[in-house]
């Protein structure tokens, strides 16, 4: 996913100059010239010159598409999983207490496995047997507490 | 010697024992796949780690590395993929091997040059590592400043992206470092009332999502190519007329491993970067630079020797100054630090024992590289036709286990998959993703050692430059800052004059 550099010089640009806005806000030390906002304000700087620089290439190299996404983010099956990895992790990490790791651990490894062209039995037993044994290794071994979810 | 024989005793617990083990056929799984990286394995070991004693757990980092990058010259020389970055410069040479009917003897001295190059950078490693640390042990915060500053400076000039982008993702890491109650002051920064922010970004997290995301999206987005490697049956292909062409190219093996080493102990400069740097000169010197990239085993032995000892040489810097010498001993920094082996010049006086056992781990491990290199050699044709489609999801189910068992946060995985998914979008645009590591894990050495300084020297920035080895360090530092631009402007002047 090839993103034009003009785009990523405005966003540096805009961090740089938001880092900065905030940098200035932070209190001084007493009896001091510096103090907690002196680092951020440095790179922050750098930030803004570094992202002037990109995007000043990004117009001299010309506007052709904004966004170039290569073959395989064509291939829906695919940017759908990437999409369900990102989100479904996210969704997993939001309700993991309630969920718990061995449900939802078993249904995002499923679902990826189907969309990614793994669609016998054989890849549910796989996700099945990872997920428990994951969840058995840490659990019981290293003593991770990681939620069982409503099965246990 | 009662240390080393202490050392010894750690090292030769079963426990260890088993760990290594365990940590060398994952390390040669790892290097073997295609597309799965070396520092991705050790971020994702890391959670794993944080249950173990610090010599077995720094053991299992040690020894999964040195494996990985060996086993990286497996699919280059049968399929052409390199495993890693670190066998790229003399893929071609490796693969025109192969179709010359010598894949045996190509891997044969993969893994031969590459257990001497490793044995080599651990000698250095246990040598050098406490003289340098006797020197440190003068150092104040304008030395830590400027050595720091240095390891920044070099880990943007060596990267592979252009020196904007590599200076932005330098930026990106140090304003994700600076998350968190400022160490100086104490006042919260970029926090947003979030309690969990207070204590900085979860470090670990942010590793696996750096490391690990990106290549989950990768796998998934790329087709899934799968290979027919050819398979090799008998050990004694392996070793065909090695000694001859050990003997002949022997200078080479001293060559690469000298080089690796020195490279390696640059900060932010790892195996790959030493591989190529010694594919270069190796080249540059050659009687046949016009054989390279052909099936030429000249080149092959310097960088073969080149990539792993990097691996140790890196340990240097990481060691003596807590500043990582490459991503892999990024993570490691962050491991000692769990372990209570705070890396710095008092490591080598108050756990030299465990700072001990660590460097026979790694003598161990090398050694170790070539029994079960061949053993991975032989094994190697199924290995490679394991769909990377089908380890996706299960790298990112254990990408959300890790996360979450160090901080038993939520957040944890959370901000693992958003720092993952930016760093899939930075290496997509060039903007390397190494800056930004060394950026998060230097980030607080470099501002707390620059704050501390300028209260001392009261707001003189001559006061960096009155200390000699504070001298010295700036200096180069601001020498590898303005030697480019001197250069351009240089060449810019001579053009008009050589053109008229």
């Amino acid at each position: 996913m090839r993103i034009h550099d003009s785009l990523i010089g405005l966003f540096f640009v805009v961090l740089g100059a938001y880092v900065l806005f905030e940098a200035s806000r932070f209190p001084g030390m007493p009896g001091q010239a510096i103090g907690p906002g002196s680092f951020p304000m440095l790179f922050g700087a750098l930030f803004v010159i570094g992202g002037l620089i990109i995007a000043r290439q990004g117009i001299a190299e010309g506007f052709g598409k904004l966004v170039v996404l290569n073959e395989g983010w064509l291939v829906p099956s695919r940017a759908i999983a990437v999409v369900v990895s990102v989100f479904g992790t996210i969704l997993l990490a939001a309700f993991f207490s309630q969920i718990g790791f061995l449900i939802g651990g078993v249904l995002l490894l499923v679902t990826l496995f189907m969309l990614l062209g793994h669609r016998s039995l054989l890849w549910v037993a796989v996700a099945v047997g990872f997920v428990f044994g994951i969840y058995f290794l840490m659990s019981r071994l290293l003593l991770v507490p990681l939620p069982a979810g409503p099965l246990f | 010697m009662e240390t080393l024989i202490a050392a010894a005793q750690l090292v030769l617990e079963p426990y260890t024992l088993m760990v290594i083990l365990a940590c060398a056929l994952f390390g040669l799984f790892i290097g073997a796949v295609p597309g799965l990286s070396a520092t991705m394995a050790t971020a994702m070991l890391v959670p794993i780690t944080f249950y173990m004693d610090p010599v077995p757990a720094v053991g299992a980092i040690v020894t999964m590395s040195a494996m990985a990058i060996f086993a990286s010259d497996i699919p280059a020389a049968l399929v052409r993929i390199p495993g890693t970055a670190a066998s790229a410069a003399y893929v071609d040479d490796l693969h025109q091997l192969t179709l010359k009917g010598k894949p045996g003897i190509a891997l044969g001295l993969c893994v031969v040059t590459s257990a001497i190059g490793g044995v080599f950078g651990t000698a250095v490693l246990m040598i050098a590592a406490p003289q340098l640390a006797e020197v440190s042990l003068n150092f104040t915060s304008f030395e830590y400043f400027w050595l720091a500053l240095l390891g920044l400076s070099a880990a943007v000039m060596l990267g592979s992206g252009t020196l904007v982008k590599s200076v932005m993702a330098l930026c990106l890491g140090l304003l994700v470092a600076s998350v968190g109650l400022d160490t100086s002051s104490g006042y919260p920064r970029f926090t947003y009332g979030q309690q969990d922010f207070l204590s900085g970004v979860p470090f670990i997290p942010a590793l696996i999502g750096f490391f690990a995301v990106p290549e989950v999206i990768r796998a998934i987005v790329h087709r899934d190519n799968t290979v027919s490697a050819r398979s090799i049956s008998k050990v004694s292909e392996l070793f065909e007329g090695m000694g001859k062409i050990l003997w002949k190219f022997r200078f080479n093996v001293a060559r690469g491993s000298v080089v690796g080493t020195l490279v390696g102990i640059l900060p932010g400069a790892g195996s790959d970067i030493a591989s190529w740097i010694s594919y270069a000169i190796s080249k540059r010197f050659s009687k046949h630079p016009e054989r390279y990239g052909k099936g030429y085993e000249e080149g092959l032995v310097d960088s073969g020797a080149a990539n792993n000892s990097a691996l140790s040489g890196a340990y240097v810097p990481a060691m003596v100054f807590g500043i990582p010498g490459d991503s892999i001993t990024a993570i490691v920094i962050g491991v000692l630090y769990v372990k209570g082996l705070n890396p710095g010049p008092m490591v080598f006086i108050n756990n030299a024992v465990e700072v001990n056992a660590i460097f026979l781990v790694f003598m161990l491990a090398n050694l170790l590289m070539v029994p079960l290199g061949i053993l991975a050699i032989l094994m190697a044709a199924p290995v490679l036709r394991v769909s990377k489609t089908a380890l996706a999801p299960l790298i990112l189910c254990f990408a959300i286990v890790g996360s979450f068992s160090i901080e038993l946060s939520t957040t944890a995985i959370t901000v693992m998959m958003v720092v993952g998914v930016f760093a899939y979008l930075m290496e997509e645009n060039g903007i390397p993703v190494a800056p930004a590591v060394l950026g998060l894990v230097m980030g607080t050495l470099v501002e707390r050692n620059l704050i501390t300084s300028l209260i001392k020297a009261d707001n003189n920035p001559l006061a960096f430059f009155e200390r000699p080895i504070a001298g010295g360090l700036g200096v180069v530092t601001l020498a590898l800052w303005f030697t480019p631009l001197l250069v351009a402007l240089y060449r810019r002047y001579r053009r008009p004059r050589v053109a008229a």
